[in-house]
């Protein structure tokens, strides 16, 4: 599991790639927290690139978008494939996380 | 981890009156599943098993060093194939050893003096344990933490839901709080219960099961 960064706007976009699992969860999360650790921008987690993601993935998103919401910072995602969608519904995510259809919507939402 | 208490000694903590020392009465059966839920979801917190909707997979058979989650996490590494590879047949399994999951956490807690045993003879024949809290320490602080969470917005850890998950289960919530707060607090409790799988496969489980048992005493002959 690698992350690209991109900088949209004030956005600070993270681009993770593959699966995430509990091989790579604590990773996941690690990376995810030294990327926003400075920043001030709202974050994006685009899934575009995200095959699956099992129980531990959830774990780390709990911990990331708290630590995010202690900040008072703004955490989004986007580009869910079906798996991944399910997954987060099931487990009653989407009600803790704000989740977009596409990187649009979510930008638009983010930079406002 | 938040405190060195693994799951199953929170959940006695809870379970256990301040004043008689004597467990919570709850049923065996959602008993049992409750602890067989506290293994699983310790195994998984410390990444040991992992789960989706469907598996559950073994990712790391090293052992951690407490002899009771060991000791399951040996089972599973060991028993583990394609046909029992899912968190509700070791949910089932494990629900077998609640006894044992139960007083390996009593003695974890009064090997740590948290609890002392204390045996009485009734009658001078029949032998019964209590479990007096020596230090309230870990008791205060899992209650007060989970009341704070209940009682706010904020997102709770990871440890925190399968603590609210098996709290829930076992009914204690009128341990810590009122009938009326916990009906109040009730959509937040099932909000934050959803956010663990192995937490919605025990409520799965013992739904299923007390169903059944329903069903099968409205079959039974007046």
């Amino acid at each position: 599991m690698t992350i690209s960064l991109e900088k949209v706007g004030n956005t600070l976009v993270l681009n993770p790639e593959g699966r995430i699992d509990s091989s790579n969860s604590e990773n996941f999360k690690n990376d995810v927290f030294k990327y926003i650790s400075d920043e001030q921008s709202p974050i994006l987690l685009d899934f575009d690139k995200i095959e699956y993601i099992s129980s531990a993935c959830l774990r780390s998103l709990l911990s990331i978008s708290k630590q995010m919401s202690q900040n008072n910072k703004k955490l989004a995602l986007c580009n869910l494939n079906e798996s991944v969608e399910k997954i987060i519904k099931v487990s009653g995510f989407d009600s803790i996380l704000d989740i977009y259809e596409n990187r649009e919507n979510a930008l638009e939402i983010l930079e406002k | 981890m938040e405190n060195s208490l693994t799951l199953a000694e929170d959940i006695v903590l809870i379970l256990l009156d301040d004043s008689s020392g004597r467990l919570a009465n709850i049923d065996l059966m959602t008993l049992n599943y409750s602890m067989a839920g506290a293994v699983l979801m310790e195994l998984a917190l410390r990444n040991k098993i992992d789960t989706d909707l469907d598996r559950l997979v073994v990712v790391d058979s090293k052992t951690i060093g407490i002899q009771m989650l060991d000791h399951y996490l040996n089972i599973i590494s060991t028993e583990i194939n394609d046909t029992n590879n899912n968190t509700k047949y070791w949910l089932t399994e494990f629900s077998t050893y609640g006894d044992e999951i139960l007083n390996a956490a009593l003695d974890m807690l009064v090997d740590k003096n948290i609890l002392k045993m204390e045996e009485k003879k009734i009658l001078w024949v029949f032998g019964t344990r209590r479990y007096p809290m020596v230090d309230h320490t870990q008791e205060k602080e899992v209650k007060r933490r989970i009341v704070d969470l209940l009682m706010s917005d904020e997102i709770p850890s990871p440890k925190d839901v399968v603590l609210v998950c098996l709290i829930d289960t076992c009914s204690l919530f009128t341990t810590i709080l009122s009938e009326k707060e916990v009906q109040h607090l009730k959509p937040r409790i099932l909000k934050i219960k959803k956010l663990d799988l192995i937490g919605q496969a025990v409520t799965q489980v013992l739904e299923k099961l007390r169903s059944d048992i329903a069903e099968a005493m409205l079959m039974l002959p007046h």
